[in-house]
């Protein structure tokens, strides 16, 4: 049982970031690679924070939060100047640029030793330091995004994202200023991948830079295409389905010499296979 | 859509068939999981590792035992976070008494699982010798970053160094440790230039010229595959003799062949039959902390068989901290107040394919 919570646990956090990036990818059609970085600061900050220096996880999370806001409104403002391609390498070099803070800022990140000992949140005295209870409250943070995703679907500045994504020029031409649209999604975004990563940060308790590479961003984009791009249902199972099937594997029974191998192997063909008979994602309401 | 719901249920159904083999033994099982790099650029290591870990079963499973030993192999892709799943999955599927893993990144990640679920976690890593302790039921097997240390000053000073290039690469404690090692060089009188590169850096052409430039005839590396055999081949490259290249973690590369000559401080890889039998009847071609693996899994199996329940963990833990101090594999083993069972590093290059320590 106590390994289906911990696969729930982190199904919840890949939930969050499949979430919060698919406003970005699917609803605007920007195709971003930096949600890496974000999930890092978010987790890195609730790392140092409770560490060393004595916050309790909320208020880190919070830091974290802002902490993502700041950074993801700057960026956000030199990204909407590009489309496209431009746009995922630009995001995709910020991704770079905070690993390498991550890993060679030694004095704060402690580079690659990590931190160790990151606690766990606690409400009125109540700690959450069982596994089940943990899930329950990563659980309830994942109903929160996809509520708060179905709502700016649905809201008016939802329709203006999806104008934007399906030709900016009309949306601009239409008086809608996109610059300040794709910002504003951008650093939504950015602030719940830092949710995400603080979740991460305490439920692992052990943080070190290589979760937070360049690979990451493209897992989580992966979650999101297989989902469906522009859909919250997508996303969770987009989620859900990269989380288990590598975890599913594990049961195959194949012989220890070559089983981590075979696994791996299987996993990319059945991407491909998926992919070659459903481009759109098995959710999708859009395409890149 | 339906062919793709088809493959994919296949794939779930498969899994949940019951691949468990029938038991055949009489004797009660005790299950090893052990949590390794077996894919991408640290499979050299993670094969060694294993190698190690079922050669110590093999060996005690010769004698008459209690138990019968069995080790189940999960791949971490040597990442620290991809360790916890692994261990859920063998804590809660195959029901595994004892877990082990390799670098202090991934025992850091097991420790509290292990602790809450009552179980022993072993690490095999290189460690400081004062580092904090993972958890009261994690024991880690190495050498110190203080016998790495001393060794190499030493080893340096007989060799007259005056001028040394050190290159390592931002991954644990390769870089991490070079400061200090830096200040007790330049004590002895050394100059030191210190550069630490990305993981994925693959060129080291440029900074190898500019210290040949300034100078510097000898190099000293700190690295983990794939670098540490592209950072040779290109020092190769730039003429630079393995008799003036030195360095620590060399035995972590693939490519053996590469580190004929070159003089490098090492875990103690075991005696040299025990290097044979892994290079022979484990094929493998780089015995690194395999002699730490065998010596963890040897005390884990004592440890059981001396227990009267295997599933007390007290009493499991009571023995390894009383039975850890011991003649090791790996030479003489002292366990820390922190759970450190500290091995004896060596000098040595390789001769032949073969690691072959050096009497300094």
């Amino acid at each position: 049982m106590e390994y289906f919570i911990n696969i729930g646990i982190l199904f919840c956090i890949y939930a969050m970031l499949a979430l919060s990036l698919n406003m970005v990818v699917g609803l605007s059609g920007l195709v971003s690679l930096a949600h890496a970085a974000f999930y890092g600061i978010g987790a890195y900050a609730v790392a140092i924070l409770m560490t060393a220096q004595g916050f309790n996880f909320w208020g880190a999370m919070c830091v974290g939060m802002l902490l993502n806001g700041i950074t993801a409104f700057i960026v956000g403002k030199i990204l909407s100047k590009f489309k496209g391609d431009y746009y995922a390498i630009v995001s995709a070099g910020l991704s770079v640029i905070v690993f390498s803070v991550l890993l060679n800022f030694k004095s704060l990140t402690k580079g690659p030793l990590g931190i160790y000992g990151i606690g766990k949140p606690a409400i009125a005295g109540f700690h959450f330091y069982s596994s089940a209870s943990f899930l329950a409250l990563a659980f309830l943070f994942v109903v929160l995004f996809y509520a708060l995703f179905v709502l700016i679907d649905k809201s008016s500045f939802g329709r203006a994202l999806k104008s934007l994504r399906e030709d900016e020029v009309l949306t601009v031409s239409l008086g809608y200023k996109t610059t300040k649209y794709k910002s504003l999604i951008f650093t939504l975004s950015a602030i719940m991948a830092g949710v995400a990563g603080s979740f991460f940060a305490s439920y692992i308790a052990f943080i070190d830079p290589t979760s937070f590479q360049l690979a990451e961003g493209i897992f989580f984009f992966t979650m999101i295409t297989v989902g469906g791009l522009s859909s919250a249902f997508g996303s969770v199972v987009g989620a859900a389905l990269l989380l288990t099937l590598p975890e599913a594997l594990r049961f195959l029974g194949l012989p220890y010499e070559t089983a981590a191998q075979l696994q791996q192997l299987i996993y990319g063909a059945l991407l491909v296979l998926m992919m070659a008979f459903r481009p759109q994602g098995l959710f999708g309401k859009f395409r890149v | 859509m339906k062919k793709l719901i088809l493959i994919l249920g296949c794939v779930l159904a498969l899994a949940a068939c019951d691949n468990k083999k029938e038991e055949t033994q009489e004797k009660p099982v005790v299950k090893i999981g052990a949590i390794l790099p077996l894919t991408g650029g640290g499979a050299v290591l993670g094969a060694s590792l294993k190698a190690g870990t079922l050669a110590a079963i093999e060996d005690k499973e010769k004698k008459n035992l209690k138990y019968h030993y069995e080790a189940i192999f999960e791949d971490n892709q040597q990442q620290p976070a991809k360790s916890a799943t692994a261990a859920n999955k063998l804590i809660a599927s195959d029901k595994v008494n004892v877990l082990l893993t390799f670098t202090t990144g991934s025992g850091r990640v097991i420790a509290p699982i292990a602790q809450n679920a009552g179980l022993l976690n072993l690490v095999a890593t290189l460690e400081d010798e004062n580092a904090e302790p993972m958890g009261q039921t994690t024991f880690w097997q190495g050498p110190t970053l203080q016998s790495y240390q001393r060794i190499l000053i030493n080893a340096l000073k007989k060799r007259g160094v005056k001028k040394l290039a050190l290159l390592a690469a931002h991954v644990g404690v390769a870089c991490a440790g070079t400061e200090h090692l830096t200040k007790l060089l330049a004590k002895k009188g050394m100059d030191v230039q210190v550069e630490c590169f990305n993981p994925s850096d693959r060129d080291f052409r440029l900074p190898i010229q500019k210290y040949v430039k300034e100078g510097y005839e000898y190099f000293y590396l700190q690295f983990f595959p794939p670098q540490t055999d592209i950072v040779v081949r290109q020092l190769y490259e730039q003429n630079i003799l393995p008799q003036h290249i030195f360095g620590s973690g060399i035995d972590t590369g693939a490519d053996i062949s590469l580190f004929e000559n070159i003089n490098h401080v090492g875990g103690n890889s075991g005696t040299p039959e025990f290097i044979d039998r892994l290079m022979n009847e484990y094929h493998i071609d780089n015995v690194y902390m395999a002699a730490s693996a065998y010596d963890l899994v040897s005390l884990a199996v004592d440890a059981f068989e001396n227990a009267e329940d295997i599933k007390n963990i007290d009493e499991i833990t009571a023995y390894i901290k009383e039975h850890a101090t011991r003649k090791c594999l790996s030479g003489e083993c002292k366990l820390f107040p922190n759970g450190f069972i500290a091995n004896e590093a060596e000098w040595r290059t390789y001769i032949n394919g073969k690691p072959i320590p050096l009497k300094e």
